[in-house]
């Protein structure tokens, strides 16, 4: 058996295990990556309509606040979300820091 | 009634229902992001409200998760735990039996499967030798009779 035949079979098993494993937690990824879309294309279209409107004072005010901040909420609960999938897993999901 | 749920049962159910996720991420925006940004308005500095959406993110879901759940939990009350059914002395017999032969007959029928599976493991797991070789006896021996017997096989192979 060569060194090279000698190595593969020995990472084979885990490859297929780790790879196996994020795929199927794969979809709590993709549900929390399309959870976050939602919020950030609320808020793109929120600033869409709202740049066609003569606002001006504390209104204007809050509707720039209230975009910035809830683009910044849709990245943060995308991460929070992917870190408590990962930590619940407790297999494969170490996979996505490999 | 606000009851505090187990942090653990927070993080199994977020992780697992996608649902809830979304309900908990849009009712944080409108309970987290919608204020912050009206007291940004009037005067809260910009880091400060950041901060508070990227710390109090996970606190207020979570929060929220025990108000939604204390509201779909039944509220059981005093009346309803004196209205339960006694169980009697005859019945906590009956039950035990019940359940106590249908532990033995669970664990004889997995005690067989679990043979049948041990038996059939071998079976597919059993090693293949090469044709020089017999499945069942063991490699030639070296014996004083014959010395380097073993050597003999290894060197007619094409290696």
């Amino acid at each position: 058996m060569s060194f090279g035949r000698e190595i593969w079979d020995a990472v084979r098993p885990n490859l297929v295990r780790s790879t196996t494993a994020f795929l199927n937690e794969f979809s709590k990824y993709f549900y929390d990556f399309l959870n976050s879309c939602s919020i950030w294309a609320f808020f793109y279209l929120f600033r869409v309509v709202t740049s066609r409107m003569p606002a001006e004072g504390w209104i204007a005010c809050v509707i720039v606040y209230l975009h910035d901040l809830g683009v910044l909420a849709a990245m943060g609960n995308l991460l929070s979300s992917i870190i408590i999938d990962i930590v619940q897993s407790r297999r494969g999901g170490a996979v996505c820091f490999a | 009634m606000f009851r505090l749920a187990n942090p653990a049962d927070f993080f199994r159910d977020y992780s697992e229902s996608p649902r809830l996720k979304f309900k908990l991420a849009w009712l944080m925006v409108g309970g987290l992001v919608v204020p912050l940004a009206f007291l940004m308005a009037f005067g809260l500095p910009e880091k400060y409200a950041a901060y508070l959406v990227l710390v109090g993110m996970v606190p207020f879901e979570y929060v929220t998760y025990c108000v939604l759940r204390s509201r779909q939990a039944p509220v059981t009350t005093k009346y309803e735990v004196a209205a339960a059914p006694a169980i009697s002395a005859e019945l906590f017999v009956f039950l035990s039996d019940s359940m106590a032969a249908n532990w033995a007959e669970r664990m004889e029928i997995q005690r067989t499967q679990s043979e049948e599976l041990q038996k059939r493991l071998i079976e597919l797991l059993a090693p293949t030798r090469t044709t020089t070789q017999s499945a069942t006896a063991p490699p030639p021996i070296s014996t004083p009779d014959k010395p380097g017997a073993p050597y003999a096989a290894v060197s007619s192979a094409s290696w």
